[in-house]
């Protein structure tokens, strides 16, 4: 090691201390063994540490400053603890006040009225008026004239898959069992309809059939009861 | 929130570090009563995070580095701090006198005061708490190397403000005020 190296590695080793990677350490010691100049510079440079440290180090520690801090953090912990407290208690005031206005807010009587408007009674109507009664609400549909509109029961509007779709409600009574059949007007706007599920299934006493009319942009599912579809059409013999 | 176990905790942190605390925010902010209030602020936070600090070994490091910040926070809002740009410091003279007086603590923190915080911390942590260069580097998050560098260089400025200057020593800086 020469002595420039030496008097920069002497600036950075300090005694007791692993500042220097070993075989530098080693290498300085060596050094400084055989060269008494470098020797007496990192004395040097150790004695400026111990005047520079023992200087930067005199600082009077003001009287009482312990007990000082702890009273501030005691304080700091009584005000932390005030204000979780007033949050508690403002966050259970908004929940009550907010249960309260729940339980004490008006609810609406019941509307026979309002809820006529949603089912149509609709026994015998042309299939023209109910396809205006499904506009009024906003759907457009086709009700295929091949169908026996004085089986007609209810119309009405239901949810399927967060869609709004009509919904028809045939009904044949028989003296000892009558029939039913929902129609479900579904259009290929609302639904992916090239993928639908096959054209007939059985379901517990139901019978699940889609029909599609000529020139009618829709399918219609016939969901019901009985041995066939037949009875619902306009030209079988209604009982 | 303070359980007993957390309260006698921040009770144990302040009985141990202090003083050292203290004194290193007085070397940092050179007045009393600024001391003072860094030091509980240090202690105010340290006792909201209590939870971070896993390994008490570190505490005193983890003390240092609140401090710091503290402190930092306080200089970005000072904006007319008199601060020594860095190419003022000047080389780092090569030889001691040979004599040196008792140093004059007023002229020592002057001296501080000059430094900019980057050079002053690394000198302050050194001297004062011994941390190793790696303990520094990572409280200032900066290369060990960089530390190394920055702390000779407070040393030699220090040494031009404290001691009577030897033939050879040519860089005197001068006051100036400015940025970092």
């Amino acid at each position: 090691m020469e002595c420039k190296e030496a008097r920069f590695l002497c600036w950075f080793a300090r005694p007791g201390r692993p500042e220097l990677e070993a075989d530098e350490l080693s290498q300085l010691q060596h050094h400084l063994q055989e060269c008494s100049e470098c020797a007496a510079a990192m004395a040097a440079e150790q004695r400026l540490d111990t005047y520079l440290g023992e200087a930067v180090r005199d600082v009077p520690v003001p009287a009482g400053l312990q007990a000082r801090l702890l009273n501030k953090l005691e304080q700091d912990r009584a005000r932390r603890r005030w204000k979780v407290r007033a949050l508690a208690l403002a966050a259970s005031l908004l929940l009550s006040g907010g249960l309260l206005f729940y339980w004490l807010a008006p609810r609406p009587a019941v509307n026979y009225e309002e809820i006529f408007v949603h089912v149509r009674h609709s026994a015998g109507i042309a299939p023209e008026d109910v396809e205006v009664w499904f506009k009024e609400r906003g759907l457009n549909m086709v009700a295929p004239r091949q169908l026996n509109y004085r089986l007609l029961d209810s119309c009405d509007t239901v949810e399927i898959q967060g869609q709004r779709v009509p919904k028809l409600l045939f009904v044949q009574r028989g003296e000892r069992r009558s029939a039913v059949a929902h129609v479900y007007v579904l259009s290929d706007q609302q639904f992916d309809l090239a993928s639908r599920p096959p054209e007939r299934m059985n379901i517990s006493s139901h019978t699940i059939e889609e029909r599609t009319f000529s020139d009618i942009p829709f399918v219609y599912l016939f969901v019901y009861t009985g041995e066939s579809l037949d009875p619902f059409f306009a030209d079988s013999p209604v009982n | 929130m303070g359980t007993p176990g957390a309260e006698r905790n921040v009770q144990r942190l302040v009985e141990e570090h202090y003083r050292s605390l203290y004194r290193y925010a007085f070397r940092l902010c050179g007045r009393e009563a600024d001391a003072e209030d860094l030091t509980q602020e240090t202690f105010c936070q340290a006792q909201l995070k209590l939870v971070q600090l896993r390994d008490w070994q570190k505490a005193r490091g983890w003390l240092f580095t609140i401090l710091r910040n503290a402190y930092l926070r306080r200089l970005r809002s000072q904006k007319g701090e008199h601060l020594l740009p860095l190419v003022d410091l000047g080389e780092v003279p090569d030889r001691l006198p040979e004599t040196w007086p008792e140093v004059d603590a007023a002229q020592l923190q002057q001296a501080l005061n000059e430094l900019p915080e980057g050079f002053r911390t690394p000198l302050l942590l050194y001297y004062f708490e011994e941390f190793s260069y790696r303990d520094i580097a990572e409280q200032m998050d900066l290369p060990v190397g960089t530390v190394m560098s920055r702390l000779a260089r407070a040393k030699g400025y220090l040494r031009c403000r404290l001691l009577p200057k030897a033939p050879e020593v040519k860089a005197v800086p001068r006051r100036e005020t400015g940025g970092m």
